[in-house]
């Protein structure tokens, strides 16, 4: 952290209250005598360093701007400790743009050069799971928003913080002809409304500093969500007016909601008197210290946990880690807990892909169903991303980390001492079962295992046996590769896997990867993407944005040449229809001819071998792969896989 | 006779017999071949692998030790869960014939505690003792099916089936099964594969 960085952190809390201080306030002015200007106090001094844009002189001529606007707009990306802003280069920022490069020298923020706003906004979801703070992304007004919309969407879905900044020309008068008039929105916010939690266009700088603030602040505030101010282009260009009169409220973030004592109680009671608890976790855990508070309610009643991978939420090797025990624990189960399940409905039921689509449902009719969330606190209804609706035994508003230690606290308090053995005694069966699931894998994995085109299990463990020993993070999704990732691998920090898409938008991955790997080069570790055809090839140019950046990230290419999941969704309707199910590959094979995607990598400038079809040639590819990106720069392997 | 007729006649039976002789490996093969086709061809690969090899993400494992034909055919003709229904119109029984010749030809897998990139010996313990070794076995050969903890996946559940059969009964049905479970014994399990893992199963809960 530099040394600038850690005076205006210290500057804020120190200074928080003062940020509304003006000059000579409180200074007593003595009558009849020519004013003085007191010495500034401390706090006026930290007050007035913390924005240096409103020290900027104005310019002296006409012919120049001194002190413009997204000086002062950069400034408060640097309060808010944003290190990083994604973009695709546009007119309608151009002011802010030029201030990141010149004004703050590229640094804090840094700017990350995409070649599509669908691409910035991708990278920023990606980089905020890692580094647990959001990434800014600049967005060109109307095109350019429109083109981030479907990542912004995709964050929404997944609970991600983003601060979405678009440029925009409210003023008539001062839009050049033509293109200036296709590239303004009378309401720029109302395209992405219906799933950010925030908007605003600010008119004035006072009213920019004060939204931004709150935006900020909302963004992060748990559910989190991506939030989109509209910088004008006339308040990033003009200058600053009236600097003395401009001030920044503080940063305070807002203590996330915590479910009530009652609930937890009941909860606890619900959980000591379980003879078959289970406990399901999605998108509850966001830091390692959340994790070692579900092992530890979890160790406490002794119950299985099925993670949903929303988030990584619990360790795969640890005995109660039970997810490929789903069906039968959740048929099963006398009490679910449920910590900020997306699809609560989902977990107990599903709606089969059948002629009829009918309903079959999977708990028993008297399970008690806990679920705690905060999707209960906020939520939208346009995108139906809130899934069907269910009413659990007991549905608890509150957000699941922060719940943990209180409900720990409620069972040590209410178990007794005969729920307790009952407890302990479950441990023999659920460790045999834990060992057997992973045995079960082992052996599953054995299948194709020398196939050619590469089996995912054989791709996962190649893999696995070059990054095990270094300080490794998974930063794709594993669902497409059968999830022999968490089958068969080792994770205990919740920064080795962040999830998937969200809102299950194709195009995610690559850019994700991408920010996900900046915030792990922060963080000194290696970040490894097992990459779909399907997904890169919406964004591309997110290879060039790597190896523009030197960004240290290990790309393996689960290549099956197709959309695979389409692919057997036409030919179920071949079926259904008694056609021809060989049809099911027509528009939906990427093939014929077949990308090069080692190609395109080297294109872009990053180091590519493939492809690779011979799966005794996959792991001395990635040890040479690995050197490169253990030196500091990506690297990309094209490898033909099965399709899952 | 005249000689050319009787040279023609010792030609057509030397002929009949080696059609008679013909390996009927030769047919076998052009059944694999032509399975394999189809297998692809009608989108069988797309859910359960090319190989068969299955995944918890669309389809069950076919292979190896694939169903018996019959049982197959019952299956796609009506199938449970999820799976499309494929009429004798747009796959006959003979394709699906071929289909499962070709499943069956599917060689089998590696031992897991064969390969290094599996961890080498398994987690499980490597004991000779009988209860270790049904888990190996119930884990290797049945898990796929009838579910990691026995509570059935594709298969039934085995969860107190000791109550109906008995471990003889057990056994007896492993070494001759009917319906669409596989015959494994004697070609994938032994003897004593067989004891260990019906004691195993009796003693699931």
């Amino acid at each position: 952290m530099t040394a600038r960085r850690t005076f205006l952190k210290e500057a804020i809390a120190a200074g928080a209250s003062t940020a509304l201080l003006k000059p000579n306030a409180g200074v007593a002015q003595p009558i009849n005598k020519a004013p003085s200007v007191a010495k500034p106090g401390a706090r006026l001094i930290a007050a007035e360093t913390q924005v240096p844009s409103l020290q900027e002189a104005p310019s002296a001529d006409a012919a120049h701007i001194g002190n413009p606007g997204s000086d002062f707009m950069v400034d408060l990306l640097r309060m808010a400790g944003i290190d990083y802003v994604a973009a695709m280069p546009g007119s309608t920022f151009r002011g802010i743009h030029e201030s990141i490069v010149s004004y703050a020298g590229d640094q804090h923020p840094a700017l990350v050069v995409c070649t599509h706003e669908e691409a910035s906004a991708a990278i920023a979801h990606g980089y905020a799971k890692v580094a647990g703070k959001p990434m800014a992304c600049l967005v060109h007004s109307t095109v350019g928003l429109q083109h981030a919309s479907m990542a912004i969407f995709n964050a929404w879905c997944d609970r991600v913080p983003m601060i979405v900044i678009a440029g925009n020309i409210a003023d008539a008068t001062k839009r050049r002809p033509g293109v200036e008039w296709y590239h303004t929105a009378l309401d720029l916010g109302a395209l992405v409304r219906d799933f950010t939690k925030y908007d605003d266009a600010p008119v004035s700088l006072q009213h920019y500093a004060e939204s931004f603030v709150r935006a900020y602040t909302l963004s992060m505030t748990p559910p989190m969500e991506p939030v989109l101010l509209v910088a004008d282009g006339e308040l990033q260009e003009r200058p600053i007016e009236n600097p003395r009169e401009i001030s920044v409220p503080p940063f305070r973030p807002v203590s996330p909601p915590v479910a009530g004592r009652a609930a937890l109680e009941e909860t606890a009671r619900m959980l000591c008197g379980a003879t078959n608890p289970v406990i399901v976790a999605d998108r509850a855990i966001r830091s390692q210290a959340g994790m070692d508070a579900l092992v530890a309610l979890a160790e406490a009643v002794n119950a299985p946990v099925v993670d949903l991978l929303g988030r990584l939420n619990f360790p795969t090797g640890h005995f109660l880690n039970q997810t490929y025990l789903k069906t039968q624990l959740i048929s099963r189960a006398d009490v679910i807990l449920a910590l900020e399940v997306s699809d609560l409905w989902g977990l107990t039921g599903t709606v089969a892909d059948v002629i009829g689509r009918p309903t079959k449902k999977f708990t028993k009719p008297d399970v008690n169903l806990v679920s705690v969330s905060t999707s209960y606190l906020y939520s939208k209804s346009n995108m139906q991303d809130a899934e069907r609706f269910i009413a659990p035994t007991l549905a608890i508003g509150g957000d699941a980390q922060a719940s943990l230690g209180p409900l720990l606290e409620a069972v040590n308090a209410v178990c007794t001492a005969p729920q307790r053995e009952t407890m302990r005694k479950r441990a023999p069966a659920l460790r045999q079962a834990h060992t057997l699931m992973r045995e079960t894998a082992r052996h599953d994995a054995t299948r194709a295992w020398d196939a050619s085109p590469i089996s995912t299990a054989r791709l996962s463990q190649e893999v696995w046996n070059v990054i095990r020993h270094e300080n490794w993070a998974l930063v794709s999704s594993s669902l497409f590769i059968s999830q022999w990732p968490q089958r068969l691998w080792d994770f205990d920090k919740t920064w080795q896997y962040i999830g998937g898409e969200g809102g299950y938008g194709v195009g995610y991955g690559a850019p994700a990867a991408v920010g996900a790997a900046i915030a792990h080069r922060d963080a000194g570790r290696i970040p490894v993407n097992i990459q779909t055809d399907g997904d890169l090839m919406v964004l591309p140019g997110v290879l060039w944005t790597a190896a523009h950046h030197k960004i240290p990230l290990l790309t393996v290419m689960h290549n099956n040449r197709a959309y695979h999941q389409e692919s057997m969704h036409i030919q179920r309707m071949a079926n259904w229809r008694d056609r021809k199910p060989e049809n099911g590959t027509a528009g939906t094979l990427i093939n014929d001819p077949p990308i090069d995607y080692a190609g395109l990598a080297r294109s872009m400038g990053m180091w590519a071998e493939g492809p690779i079809s011979n799966p005794a040639d996959l792991g001395p590819a990635l040890a040479r792969a690995m050197q490169r990106v253990k030196a500091g720069e990506p690297a990309f392997l094209d490898v033909l896989t099965q399709p899952r | 006779m005249k000689p050319i007729r009787m040279i023609a006649l010792a030609v057509s039976a030397l002929a009949c017999l080696i059609d008679m002789t013909s390996p009927p490996a030769m047919a076998v093969q052009a059944d694999v071949h032509a399975g394999q086709g189809l297998y692809m061809k009608k989108g069988c690969y797309e859910c359960h692998g090319p190989v068969g090899q299955g995944s918890i993400m669309s389809g069950p494992a076919l292979a190896p030790s694939p169903l018996p034909v019959e049982a197959m055919t019952a299956y796609v003709r009506s199938p449970k869960g999820q799976m499309p229904l494929y009429s004798s119109k747009i796959l006959s029984n003979r394709d699906l014939a071929q289909i499962q010749a070709y499943l069956a030809a599917v060689p089998a897998s590696p031992d897991a505690d064969s390969i290094a990139l599996l961890g080498g010996a398994s987690t499980a313990s490597s004991s000779k003792d009988d209860s270790e070794r049904g888990q190996q076995v119930y884990v290797a050969r049945c898990a796929s099916c009838h579910g990691a903890s026995g509570g059935g996946a594709v298969g039934p559940s085995l969860v107190d089936v000791a109550k109906r059969r008995g471990v003889s009964g057990i056994e007896s049905f492993v070494r001759n099964p009917s319906g669409a479970m596989p015959k494994l014994f004697p070609e994938v399990l032994t003897e004593s594969d067989v004891q260990a893992v019906a004691q195993y199963v009796a003693r699931l809960r």
